[in-house]
């Protein structure tokens, strides 16, 4: 079991390493419990937030387009089908109809 | 904004999105350049830290109002982040040597010709040490030196308990000192 003391030795002298290095925080103290404070952002952080934002932005957009891609031809599609149904039922009708007249001229003609 | 916690922003950034982004933007301008940072230890790529970067931020755009506030947001965002760079560690391992060399080539140009602060990242003797270490190993101590969590948000960050996190960031610092003094005594030894 590694006691307090131990870890927190190893733990300040490697923290000394990286602020030697100025690989740590130096605004906020590593290990505070303090909400980070926001540091002096380079022009390279700024693009990089920049190109977050819009990819976000876009990434919105493109999911409501194909979203409302999908439910056009969705939409289509079905539109389709009702012609395509209601398209075979006259059909269906119109050969009935037409049989059925014929069946009358023959027992006409029969008769 | 500035004035806002993180809560505060969460709770806009809730109600605003996608809509109005600036709650978001602002949330961006507190955590982007540490993580970005972080990830750069973790990754060792300009390349892969800033795609991972990017999507951590685009899932915590898309996934916000899924956050409950359970715990603190930088906790949430560092366990996004966490994940989502193991997941580049491992997509990388499947990466030929070759490739993987060429990438480096590549990105240690880019870094000359467009970040000469980046420079400093990726060449230190810190960053030496972090390459050398396994991915856990590598992970915990960027989590701690770099990203400045304490031990209860990396408990928290690894889902597992404190005592564990403890255990485990400790056999990293022993790690990181050993490959440390191995390169001062390499060093020393040229230098003879």
């Amino acid at each position: 079991m590694i006691s307090d003391a131990q870890f927190l030795e190893q733990d300040a002298q490697i923290l000394d390493i990286f602020k030697e290095e100025g690989s740590s925080l130096d605004s906020v103290g590593v290990g505070s419990e303090a909400e980070t404070e926001p540091r002096d952002l380079t022009i390279e952080d700024l693009r990089r937030i920049d190109r977050i934002v819009q990819k976000a932005k876009f990434s919105v957009v493109a999911k409501h387009s194909i979203s409302f891609l999908f439910k056009t031809i969705g939409v289509g599609v079905s539109e389709l089908a009702l012609a395509f149904i209601g398209a075979t039922k006259s059909a269906n009708l119109t050969r009935s109809s037409v049989e059925t007249e014929e069946h009358k001229n023959e027992r006409v003609d029969n008769a | 904004m500035d004035a806002l916690t993180d809560d505060e922003l969460v709770a806009r950034c809730k109600t605003e999105l996608p809509y109005n982004v600036t709650a978001y933007r602002e949330l961006l301008r507190r955590h982007e350049p540490l993580v970005y940072r972080s990830c750069l230890k973790m990754l060792g790529s300009v390349q892969d830290a800033e795609e991972a970067c990017q999507d951590a931020f685009l899932q915590v755009f898309h996934k916000i109002e899924q956050f409950e506030g359970r715990s603190a947001f930088k906790t949430w965002l560092y366990r996004i982040v966490y994940n989502r760079c193991i997941e580049t560690r491992r997509r990388d391992a499947r990466r030929s040597e070759n490739h993987a060399k060429l990438v480096e080539e590549i990105t240690q140009d880019e870094i000359s010709r467009e970040d000469p602060d980046m420079q400093n990242e990726l060449t230190g003797k810190v960053h030496e040490v972090i390459a050398k270490m396994s991915g856990e190993d590598c992970r915990l101590v960027t989590l701690r030196y770099v990203s400045g969590l304490s031990l209860q948000e990396i408990a928290d960050v690894l889902e597992i308990g404190l005592s564990a996190t403890k255990m485990r960031l400790y056999r990293a610092q022993e790690k990181f000192k050993e490959i440390y003094n191995d390169l001062d005594t390499g060093e020393e030894a040229e230098e003879g």
